[in-house]
């Protein structure tokens, strides 16, 4: 299959006019429709057909025009990338990560993309997965890191980076501290102490894994940022929760927690159908081929019970 | 066992099971029919620039390697692939030489994330493999084309998952390709064919790449 192929289907998946749409893309009628046969061929079926003066996608060239897009559109912006990154400033690339999630994640590729970009800008908001979709959305953000939740924005892009694991934040003389695992029984009877109000990622991960298991827990909601909460688990004010890919503090151990909802996946977010400008092509690029394994500690060979 | 023997082995083995002969009859029979292999890039025309994240999380830019020298363009369907295998090693085999001659060796797969070093010739070039997210450098090269219905079913009953893999639902594939593009981007040798059990031999990139040497001043 060819480019300009692809950006001739495209232009009649918006005009549904073979006319119109040899217009937009500077060509003869018959030249787009020779082109258009070529494809149908290749993907195996028709991708529109004619009733009376209209034009209408198939079944087939509905089901192919948003694979189509983004290959297209990843076409497209990897050729501005490769011309633009040396040459022209861009805007700053204006990312979100998830409070849920540790800040460092994303440093490596952002440490790439400055070696790399002249004038390489970028900003790094911090909020909760539902105040970053809000403002992806209202073109406010252009990518996010998020933790996997229920209610994500169906126009949201994501894409799994990895698998993490809650774990339980102990002192090293504390029984936890000698074991692999946590069984969530044994958490029963001890005094967790949980970053943010009741709404947060971590504090409903504690919700699910109390209610399936069918355990009380004495789980306290701090307000307080996960670096506070932390001092207050160094300090022997308690327990506390952790997903496995955060720097451990020091003086304290992780233990992962053997229970499904203690698991939850790491994705990166962007808009769908909005054009990627060179900055966040790159950027998600970047973060897709990485290789995350590790990225969680131990977390990702724990079975859960 | 020389290259080309090696790869008609993996051939043999692989076509004795009907299910996977019938799959492959089918693809390469469609992608004949349709002239797929037609529509790549030719000896003589302009390779698209691009810049792409390697295995390595680094990004690679083509107009930084043609700055160095020649570059070696070949494009592989993943690790998945016992023929890409064949050919990786064969090409890690050619780097020293492929070096030697001035030039840069890149490998574009569709795969994203631990699937791009998930092998261990893979882990070797790492450095040299590159992750072409979304398939826009494939598409750019004409050497993209869509896994039919039946390639596609054969794949997901291998627990070969190019959804999860490529991180996205469009099944593109490339034909597996190589390229020898000269210090001023202009292709100067293209092996493509749409039989995926047949590669370009490693040894005749390597002549290539001594011939433009000479070439040189």
């Amino acid at each position: 299959m060819e480019l300009f192929q692809v950006r001739y289907f495209l232009a009649l998946t918006r005009t549904l006019n073979f006319t119109r749409a040899a217009e937009t893309c500077h060509v003869s009628q018959p030249a787009l429709t020779r082109a258009i046969q070529r494809l149908e061929e290749e993907l195996g079926g028709p991708l529109l057909y004619r009733e009376r003066s209209q034009t209408q996608l198939t079944a087939l060239g509905r089901a192919m025009a948003p694979h189509l897009e983004a290959a297209y559109a990843a076409a497209e912006s990897a050729a501005a990338q490769a011309t633009a990154f040396r040459t022209r400033a861009m805007p700053p690339l204006r990312l979100g990560i998830d409070e849920a999630l540790s800040p460092h994640l994303p440093m490596p590729v952002l440490r790439e993309l400055q070696a790399h970009m002249k004038g390489f800008e970028f900003s790094l908001a911090e909020g909760t997965a539902e105040d970053l979709s809000e403002r992806m959305l209202g073109d406010t953000l252009d990518s996010a890191l998020l933790a996997q939740s229920d209610q994500l924005a169906e126009r949201l892009n994501r894409w799994t980076l990895f698998e993490d694991r809650y774990a339980v934040l102990c002192l090293p003389d504390h029984p936890f501290a000698r074991s692999t695992v946590v069984e969530p029984a044994a958490l029963a009877g001890q005094r967790l102490l949980l970053p943010g109000n009741s709404g947060s990622h971590a504090g409903q991960a504690f919700d699910r894994i109390a209610a399936q298991s069918g355990i009380d827990l004495d789980a306290r909601h701090t307000g307080t940022s996960e670096a506070a909460v932390q001092q207050m688990v160094a300090a022997g004010l308690g327990l506390s929760l952790s997903a496995m890919h955060r720097p451990l503090p020091a003086g304290l151990v992780a233990v992962p927690i053997a229970h499904a909802a203690a698991q939850f996946k790491i994705l990166v977010t962007a808009v769908a159908g909005r054009p990627n400008g060179p900055g966040l092509g790159a950027f998600l690029k970047l973060m897709r081929a990485r290789d995350w394994r590790g990225a969680a500690g131990a977390a990702s060979h724990v079975s859960n019970h | 066992m020389s290259f080309k023997g090696d790869l008609d082995k993996i051939r043999a083995d692989g076509l004795s099971d009907a299910r996977i002969e019938a799959a492959y009859r089918a693809l390469v029979g469609h992608l004949g029919r349709a002239g797929t292999a037609g529509q790549a890039l030719k000896v003589g025309s302009a390779m698209p620039p691009f810049m792409l994240p390697n295995a390595v999380g680094r990004l690679i830019a083509s107009d930084e390697l043609l700055a160095k020298g020649p570059l070696v363009v070949t494009f592989f369907r993943g690790s998945w692939c016992p023929y890409c295998q064949r050919t990786l090693e064969a090409l890690e085999e050619a780097l020293p030489r492929i070096h030697a001659a001035g030039a840069e060796l890149v490998a574009l797969t569709p795969d994203t994330g631990a699937h791009l070093s998930d092998s261990e010739t893979a882990g070797h070039l790492s450095p040299q493999i590159l992750s072409d997210v979304d398939g826009a450098v494939g598409l750019q090269f004409g050497v993209l084309f869509r896994a039919p219905e039946i390639y596609r079913e054969l794949l997901a009953g291998l627990g070969t998952d190019l959804r999860e893999r490529h991180g996205n639902e469009g099944w593109f594939l490339p034909m597996p390709a190589s390229f020898v593009v000269d210090q001023t981007g202009i292709v100067r040798y293209a092996f493509v064919n749409a039989d995926f059990t047949l590669r370009a031999d490693p040894e005749e990139i390597v002549q290539v790449l001594e011939g433009l040497k000479s070439e040189r001043p």
